[in-house]
């Protein structure tokens, strides 16, 4: 194989790599994309579900951007639903199990079909740089492979330990080998290493539990889908989800084992876990006052012999975990098909970062996904497709690629790591989202498309979509203003005379179903809904619009890339050295910093403006006063 | 005058001359030239080299006789030697800059700078001892609780019920209540840093002055001509017995003879009544009520006021045939201390504030007053929010917005905005 045409290199075939790889050949950049397994390519090797609360949004936006992750999950989903219906237009999400074989070959399908994108199998171990800057990854087996830009999106396999009980083993994920070089060959390249956990609970066979002793979770009656670019349609059957329960008997288990568990009583892992995800020890440990929690029972496809037992994450020995299953009303006979276990891995602190994603230390090197301290495959894959977008325009001489707080999820979630770093695995939550009322899941097309058509990542026939789409709506809109309601009464409300369909939309007891007949016929899907949000969220979105201007003064106001923290006396010793360590792009960036006072903050504001100013105010020196 | 930066040793040399060299940070006696040389004044140089200095600069400063023409013609001088004038604020602005303040001090710093009152320099130190974050903190708490609440049932709908809206309804009229108390000491904070507005008002002849001048008494030393007044009046002050200090705004120290017409006297009793807060109504009570005596009585009959009938040791005509009888009125003698005494009382009741007020936490300055008002119209879009039954993430959003208000009060957002504000409190040359 020939290499010396290559632009970009991605070192990883997860959610991230694959997002990424895809991006970049779009861009018409040569791409190759190293994994050390092809057929495991997006495999999910945790949990079967894409989206839900906040991650759902990043789907949007990822498809929105001309992504990938939308379609996939779209065409091999097995039971999706909304989440947090009642709670809020800018809350709600959509929710997806996958069949994950299913997935895994769509997106390994996608990535053949692909022109521009070549598949090896390697494990990378070595980078190599010159004059700051990557040059070319080396394989285990002794190959270089030169590139133009590299995305490092390496998963859980950066030194990755698996933990079992005292059971411990070298693997990136159940069965896999972890890479163990290329840790090395970031120290090396000056790149500071944390230690980070996350686990997955065990699988049980599915013809071993007993239905009728849990509650079911039914799919939407109705397709669903993530992405803007198919209409929706049910890619298989529909299967239900289950939920069953914890109890004083599963939690005795958990308490009379901990001396077993690596975590609490052998004390092997050093690694920080997710408080978002914690394990069924940390549930029992440090929220003992629950007399229970609920465990989800998923399937991982039409025709996979398991089930995932969600909330269930756990690291003590096989023969604990069976016992625990079988206190789980409808789980009393379960077979369990593999334990579940805890992962430790190598990252590296996202505040190495621009928010391009390219590291500060070496130039043309990218970084994404799990390697930035992240979890979920959603956070993942949003974030590999802004670094292969970044990269692939590194290759071709543009200006990088960049999203706002202000503006999406993906933009938000990218500020968050790359000016606060993570000491847990990060997760998205939509209360990390202060725009949120703008930044939501019916509106991701509306706010990133027309950007992902400057990109060049979305084609014509989507584009086109897309643009009568845009205008469907806000013709729609307009109309609503104008439509007169002609009932007194709807939904219980009462409606004044001469109302119009924007007045009893605007009332919070009447929803779409309520008023159908009065929408335009031209309206296709989830449209009537996007036009109800719209009407019914004015008033807020108004004044987010306000509260996102007045933060784009400080936002907006930028810091030289060399300023010289050291030099302000007025800085603490301590600020001095985060700041310089952070490095933040905007005064904005730099209140985010945890750690920093608004003083320090409000001190580095005058100063940049001394900065600038300085030159044409040498005067400004010497001042006298009565 | 204090000149700060690097040149102000240049300048001391330009300005000052004294027998031997200035000794860092002790006073020296010597003479202040002008541009060309000449003695303006006798007076103390101080040199403080940076950074042991105020702002952390070179200082250079001039202790001269308060004389207005003296002032100026040494405010001249330096001018000339190279110096410009400071723009508000900018001596603590560098300070800052150099390490010497940080955001809370320079604040607490404006507040004693304005603090005229003893009262008022309590409130800054008490505010200083973080009292008063502790009782916004208070309220920012069980914001945040709620806020924590709703986050975990949109994050994790899985796990986390959606609380009850009626309990949340509860919750924050609970932190309204509190918060509306807070925004109510800032008035009291207000009334007692800026002193208490009393405009003493009354026709020609009825004794104003000399009321003006029995009240300040012993207080005379600090009276002063505070900048900034309309030109037609003067505001003189002096402290309460509870340690309230009252800014007397006076129309009687204009007097235009050939302005006599009644129209004239209503307007500028209008104009001191306009800033003030209690009316010190003084008549001539020696004599039947005059209409321009009467009207005024009417006039300010529904605000706070103390009335006074001066001239008893003249006669009680106009005291005894008041009609309608004036309640709460005094009839004194401006000459006679007991009764200077019973009107101080009277006001001081009448002002209806004391010093002690101010142990409790307070709101002191304009930007904690502003946070608090828009924490509470956050809160109140909350509740409307709630009870329009609206879905609960858009009562999260004021909410984050209501507790970001509160932050900002204890200086968790500072920004350029609040700098800005903070600074420009500073009067040139304090």
């Amino acid at each position: 194989m020939i290499f010396d045409r290559t632009g970009v290199v991605v070192v990883g075939g997860g959610h991230a790599g694959v997002e990424a790889a895809l991006a970049s050949a779009r861009l018409g950049v040569e791409t190759v994309l190293v994994t050390g397994e092809p057929a495991k390519i997006c495999t999910l090797p945790c949990n079967p579900s894409v989206g839900g609360s906040a991650k759902g949004q990043l789907v949007r936006e990822i498809d929105a951007l001309g992504g990938e992750m939308g379609l996939l999950i779209d065409a091999t989903s097995v039971h999706v639903r909304w989440l947090n219906e009642s709670k809020g237009p800018a809350v709600r999400a959509l929710r997806a199990q996958a069949d994950k074989p299913a997935y895994a070959r769509a997106a390994r399908a996608h990535l053949e079909a692909q022109p521009g994108v070549t598949i090896v199998r390697g494990m990378v171990d070595g980078l190599v740089a010159s004059g700051g800057a990557i040059r070319a990854v080396r394989t285990e087996d002794g190959r270089s492979i030169p590139a133009r830009a590299v995305v490092l999106a390496t998963g859980t396999f950066l030194g990755g330990k698996t933990f079992r009980g005292d059971e411990v083993r070298a693997e990136g994920r159940f069965g896999e080998a972890p890479a163990v070089g290329l840790s090395g060959a970031l120290a090396r390249l000056g790149f500071p290493l944390g230690r980070l956990k996350t686990g997955t609970p065990p699988r049980i066979d599915k013809t071993t539990v007993d239905p009728a002793r849990m509650a079911v979770q039914a799919p939407s009656d109705v397709p669903l889908a993530f992405s803007y670019r198919r209409s929706p349609a049910f890619a298989g059957p529909q299967l239900p989800c289950w939920i069953t329960v914890t109890s004083a008997r599963t939690h005795a288990l958990v308490r009379a084992n901990l001396h077993r568990s690596p975590l609490y009583g052998l004390d092997l892992i050093r690694g920080i876990g997710p408080r978002y995800c914690p394990s069924i020890e940390d549930k029992v440990v440090k929220f003992a006052h629950n007399p229970s929690h609920q465990i989800f029972i998923e399937p991982e496809g039409w025709d996979e012999p398991t089930l995932y037992v969600g909330g269930f994450s756990t690291s003590l020995p096989a023969d604990v975990q069976l016992e625990m299953l079988h206190t789980l009303p409808g789980l009393e006979e379960c077979a369990m098909l593999r334990a579940g276990y805890a992962v430790e891995y190598d990252f590296v602190q996202p505040t190495e970062l621009r928010h391009s994603l390219e590291t500060r230390r070496i130039e043309n090197l990218f970084h994404c996904g799990q390697l930035n301290g992240t979890s979920g495959y959603e956070e993942a894959a949003a974030q590999g497709l802004l670094a292969g977008i970044n990269a692939a325009r590194r290759v071709r001489g543009e200006r990088p690629f960049l999203l706002e707080r202000t503006d999406s999820y993906v933009g938000t979630m990218i500020d968050d790591l790359v000016t606060k770093g993570v000491d847990e695995p990060y997760r998205m939550l939509t209360s990390r989202a202060e725009h949120r009322v703008l930044l939501r899941h019916d509106n991701a097309d509306l706010r990133l498309t027309p950007r992902g058509r400057e990109l060049g990542l979305i084609d014509d026939r989507a584009w086109e979509a897309f643009v009568a789409r845009r205008e469907r709506l806000e013709r729609a809109i307009s109309g609503a203003e104008a439509t007169r309601v002609t009932e007194e009464q709807i939904a219980g409300a009462r409606l004044a005379k001469g109302s119009t369909l924007a007045d009893a939309l605007r009332r919070p007891e009447i929803g779409t179903a309520d008023v159908a007949s009065y929408f335009p016929s031209s309206l296709e899907n989830d449209e009537p809904e996007r036009i109800a949000i719209e009407i019914k969220l004015a008033g807020y979105v108004r004044r987010q619009r306000l509260a996102v201007e007045r933060a784009a003064r400080v936002e907006l106001e930028e810091i030289p890339d060399d300023f010289g923290y050291e030099t302000i006396a007025a800085l603490s010793r301590e600020a001095r050295e985060k700041l310089g360590r952070h490095r933040p792009r905007t005064i904005g960036a730099a209140a985010r910093i945890p750690g920093l006072t608004p003083a320090d903050v409000a001190i580095v504001s005058l100063f940049v403006h001394r900065h600038r100013t300085r030159r044409e105010d040498e005067r400004g020196r010497e001042g006298a006063c009565a | 005058m204090r000149a700060s930066g690097d040149a102000a040793r240049a300048i001391s040399a330009r300005v000052f001359r004294s027998r031997g060299t200035l000794r860092p940070r002790y006073a020296t006696l010597g003479s202040i030239l002008d541009a060309e040389g000449l003695e303006i004044d006798r007076g103390l140089g101080l040199f403080f080299p940076a950074p042991d200095s105020y702002t952390g600069e070179d200082v250079f400063e001039l202790h001269v006789h308060g004389s207005p023409i003296v002032v100026g013609e040494t405010l001249g001088a330096l001018l000339a030697a190279g110096a410009r004038l400071a723009t508000p604020g900018e001596f603590t602005r560098r300070a800052f800059l150099h390490g010497k303040l940080d955001l809370s001090a320079a604040e607490a710093v404006a507040d004693l700078i304005d603090a005229e009152s003893r009262s008022a320099a309590r409130a800054a130190r008490a505010r200083l001892a973080g009292g008063l974050l502790a009782a916004v903190d208070a309220e920012r708490v069980k914001l945040d609780a709620i806020l924590a609440e709703l986050s975990g049932t949109l994050d994790f709908p899985d796990e986390v019920p959606e609380p009850p809206r009626e309990r949340l309804a509860g919750e924050l009229v609970a932190i309204g209540t509190g918060l509306e108390t807070l925004a109510r000491g800032f008035e009291v904070g207000r009334l007692v840093r800026e002193g208490v507005g009393v405009a003493i008002v009354g026709p020609p002849n009825a004794g104003k002055s000399s009321l003006l001048n029995a009240l300040l008494g012993d207080d005379r030393a600090l009276v002063s001509e505070l900048a900034g007044t309309t030109r037609d009046t003067i505001e003189e002050s002096f402290a309460l017995d509870g340690g309230v200090r009252v800014r007397l705004i006076d129309t009687a120290g204009i007097r235009s003879h050939a302005d006599r017409l009644e129209a004239a006297g209503i307007a500028r009793s209008e104009r001191a009544l306009e800033g003030a807060r209690v009316a010190l109504v003084v008549v001539d009570g020696s004599r039947p009520l005059d209409d321009e005596a009467r009207a005024l009585l009417e006039r300010t009959r529904a605000r706070p006021r103390v009335v006074v009938f001066n001239k008893r040791d003249l006669g009680d005509a106009g005291y005894e045939g008041r009609e309608p009888p004036e309640k709460g009125a005094l009839a004194v003698s401006v000459l006679e201390p007991a009764d200077v005494a019973r009107i101080r009382s009277a006001l001081r009741d009448a002002v209806g504030i004391d010093a002690p007020d101010l142990e409790r936490p307070h709101l002191a300055t304009a930007r904690q007053a502003d946070c608090v008002h828009a924490a509470l119209r956050a809160l109140e879009r909350a509740q409307r929010t709630l009870d329009d039954g609206q879905p609960i993430d858009l009562l999260a959003g004021d909410l984050v917005e209501a507790s970001a208000a509160l932050g900002e009060l204890g200086g968790d957002a500072a920004t350029e905005a609040i700098l800005d504000a903070v600074f420009a409190r500073f009067c040139i040359g304090k």
